[in-house]
């Protein structure tokens, strides 16, 4: 049983557990509505300002935590 | 004998019904019954607290399924209750020497079977020849007529209290077993996991909630600010559209509207009439009482039961928006005129036609919450008195003529856009004179513009925000949602709103869920989902309806009962273990969370954890490898209020953070922090505070 690199849940998809892995499509799927907003806005820009907002959801934190120390800094 | 719930309705009830007003209390112990003389009759008023019998296992074992109880006193069962055994004694002694047995005890499920329940097991009396007082408030007028009027007992009520207590007791045990000896068997560690028939949905709703807000990604959009200049006068504009969903339009908009002319095209009224708001009952004066007071539903349930006992309002655990027609409303306000608050009030009500708004919900025992029109005898606390405030508020309202208001609202033109400005009158005041602080008006002058007037757009600015995510539950929304769930009753739903917090399932003010809660609730709806949903609970309280109205019979949903639970708990138990493995990990997870300080800086290996003293019970941080007797290394730790370990460090030792949360105060300090050195000022301060209570203490 594989289990999620974020949290040690069981994983779902390899990589994320349920709950893990809702965030990611959730935080892949909203990147349209801001491109829509803010025409120009990059990937890495999106991920950084989503993930400096109060609002935005702990698992969606841990996500975007996984992607960028994946890229480095 | 006269058997109450309590003991001040104890004595309330027992200087109604004496002829003199002046009955004899007579102490045996730490206990007080009363005589008193009600025209020739002899009577004997004692109390119970609450409860005095609780169900008891009678198979042997901590294990389960267990199906078969009966009821004992309640200290044979909970050790803490040992307070009501002279209660019970003395009941119990007193009843061989009656010749009747009248329950006045609260005119609901649950005061209808503790008083069964007393009846049967301390007086062993027979319930059929006993008689029953109802009333809804505690005042020595409708005291007198309950006891004019008594009649005997309602069975119906009794069978449904009988039925939740024991469906209750079946799940709360058998469930709760359950989960514990999954952990047991698993991890070989004992910590019960407890969870009931309402208290399985609410985790679950609380936890769905917590989903949604962790699964949350604000979008951006953005605002228009207009400030326009008209004769020399600003004034605040709104853009027609709320929101904007992109920066383009909003630039474009800014860009097209800044410095030019507007035109003032139409300016619309719209008159509202608003009548006044329907009569308190529990939940809407749970909810009145949060929003004004913050206070959490289970504080303002506990100040209304006092009021009640004080005879001040009428018995506060009711559904009802009504107010029945054989009330006494003109006593009522008469009494209320009595007191300087209000007076004028209820002068002015009391000469009109005195028929009160009325709201939809009903209840098959008791009117709406309403002041009984007495005088405070004692002095009310300050939280008594806003509740009590604003009962009587509500209560005159309902008196109140409509309020009249009117909505003004002039459109604004510049090319292709349209800009509003808006006013609010209040015309006619109506019950909301009455309510008084607990109406907000915000009314708002229109500026005084007419049709063809030129604004000039001085400013226009455009404002970035972002989408909120849902809200957290607090006390009051938790109830109301269990209440339009129709899960659980008007008299439990505080307390299963507590018991989610105090099992700690959940922490701080707003509903947080904690790891622990999330364990549970994962555990639950991956392996018996069952539990939480509110099916469950919503059939029960139908079933036990259809019992109260005598179409269906007691043993029948009892026996439904054990047959679904043995079904579910067979079905536990074949995936224990997995069960088990579950709800382990999720309890790491939480200790990790509000136990462990990161790595011991002494040995390197262990880890430094949050832990109890067996010897003084007193709190400290040790090292994993203490039980090796590999480290000795520890840190005190403040005893008084919550620890939760953060993740930084800290700026002067490098020692790693904790929060302390101790009533309303809340600060973080190092685990190291009698050894720190940037912390002596502060150690010397607290030393200073302490030597001064020391000193004051001794003085005075
Ligand atoms: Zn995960």
């Amino acid at each position: 049983m594989k289990e999620c690199c974020i949290c040690g849940r069981k994983s779902v998809d390899e990589e994320f557990c349920e709950y893990h892995q809702a965030a990611h499509i959730n935080l892949k799927s909203v990147f349209e509505i801001w491109v829509n907003a803010n025409r120009g806005v990059t990937w890495e820009e999106y991920i950084r300002q989503v993930y400096e907002l109060e609002e935005t959801g702990q698992w969606v934190k841990e996500i975007i935590e996984n992607i960028m120390s994946q890229n480095g800094p | 004998m006269v058997l109450t719930e309590k003991p001040s309705a104890a004595k309330k009830i027992a200087a109604a019904l004496d002829n003199t007003q002046s009955p004899k209390e007579i102490k045996r112990g730490k206990v007080v019954y009363y005589e008193c003389k009600k025209e020739n009759d002899e009577l004997v008023v004692v109390y119970a607290i609450g409860h005095l019998f609780e169900l008891q296992q009678t198979e042997k074992g901590w294990t389960y399924p267990r199906l078969e109880s009966k009821w004992v006193p309640k200290y044979e069962v909970d050790k803490k209750a040992i307070n009501i055994k002279p209660i019970i004694n003395l009941i119990q002694k007193l009843s061989k020497d009656v010749d009747g047995f009248i329950i006045a005890t609260d005119y609901d499920i649950e005061g209808s079977l503790i008083g069964y329940l007393t009846l049967k097991y301390a007086c062993k009396a027979d319930p059929m020849k006993a008689h029953r007082m109802l009333f809804s408030s505690l005042t020595d007028a409708d005291l007198e007529k309950a006891y004019e009027t008594r009649g005997g007992l309602d069975f119906p009520l009794i069978e449904a209290g009988h039925v939740r207590h024991e469906v209750d007791w079946l799940y709360g045990i058998n469930m709760t077993r359950a989960l514990t000896l999954a952990i047991k068997n698993v991890a070989g560690w004992f910590k019960v996991i407890s969870t009931g028939r309402v208290q399985g949905p609410t985790l679950s709703f609380i936890a769905q909630r917590e989903k949604e807000i962790n699964l949350f990604v604000p979008t951006p959009y953005w605002t228009i600010h207009v400030i326009g200049d008209h004769k020399g006068n600003e004034m605040e504009l709104e853009y027609f559209k709320k929101q904007l969903s992109s920066k383009q339009d909003a630039n474009r908009i800014v860009d097209d509207l800044i410095g030019q002319d507007a035109v003032v095209d139409v300016i619309n009224q719209r008159t509202v009439t608003q009548p006044p708001h329907p009569p308190f009952n529990l939940s809407s004066l749970q909810a009145e009482a949060y929003r004004h007071f913050g206070f959490k539903p289970s504080r303002t349930l506990a100040i209304a039961q006092s009021l009640y006992l004080d005879a001040l309002i009428s018995y506060p655990r009711t559904n009802s928006e009504m107010l029945p027609s054989t009330l006494d409303i003109k006593g009522i306000l008469t009494g209320l005129g009595g007191m300087k608050d209000y007076a004028y009030m209820a002068k002015t009500i009391l000469k009109g036609n005195l028929v009160p708004i009325q709201g939809k919900k009903t209840d098959p025992a008791h009117p709406s919450i309403h002041p009984t029109g007495e005088k405070p005898t004692k002095h009310l606390s300050p939280s008594d008195k806003k509740v009590y405030d604003l009962i009587v508020r509500r209560f005159l309202s309902l008196f109140g003529e409509p309020l009249i208001k009117n909505h003004q609202r002039a459109d604004i033109i510049c090319g292709s856009y349209r800009l509003y400005v808006r006013g609010l009158q209040i015309v006619k005041q109506g019950w909301s004179e009455f309510y008084g602080p607990y109406f907000k008006a915000g009314e708002k002058v229109l500026p005084n513009i007419d049709q063809g007037d030129i604004v000039r757009l001085a400013s226009v600015n455009s404002e970035n925000k972002y989408t909120q995510g849902p809200a957290r539950f607090n006390p009051a929304s938790l109830l109301k949602l269990l209440e339009k769930e129709n899960l659980g009753t008007k008299a439990t739903r505080s307390s299963i709103v507590d018991s989610v917090k105090s099992r700690g399932y959940t922490q701080g003010e707003k509903f947080e869920l904690s790891n622990l809660g999330f364990a549970v609730f994962e555990t639950l709806s991956q392996f018996i989902p069952d539990v939480l949903s509110p099916e469950m609970t919503r059939q029960l309280e139908i079933e036990m309806e259809k019992i109260q109205e005598g179409t269906e019979k007691r043993e029948n949903v009892i026996r439904g009962a054990k047959t679904s639970l043995l079904k579910q708990l067979a079905e536990f138990k074949s995936k224990e273990d997995q069960i088990g493995e579950t709800l382990v990990e999720g309890l790491q997870r939480y200790w990790k969370d509000t136990e462990e300080l990161g790595p011991c800086p002494k040995c390197n290996d262990g880890i430094l954890r949050i832990v109890k003293s067996p010897k003084s019970g007193k709190r400290f941080v040790g090292c994993s490898n203490y039980k090796g007797g590999k480290c000795d290394q520890t840190f005190p730790l403040p005893q008084k209020g919550t620890l939760s370990p953060m993740d930084s460090t800290c700026p002067y030792c490098e020692y790693r953070m904790i929060t302390v949360t101790s009533g309303k105060r809340v600060w973080t300090t190092c685990i190291n922090w009698s050894k720190c050195p940037g912390r002596q000022d502060d150690l010397k301060a607290l030393d200073d505070r302490r030597s001064k209570k020391k000193s004051d203490d001794i003085g005075g």
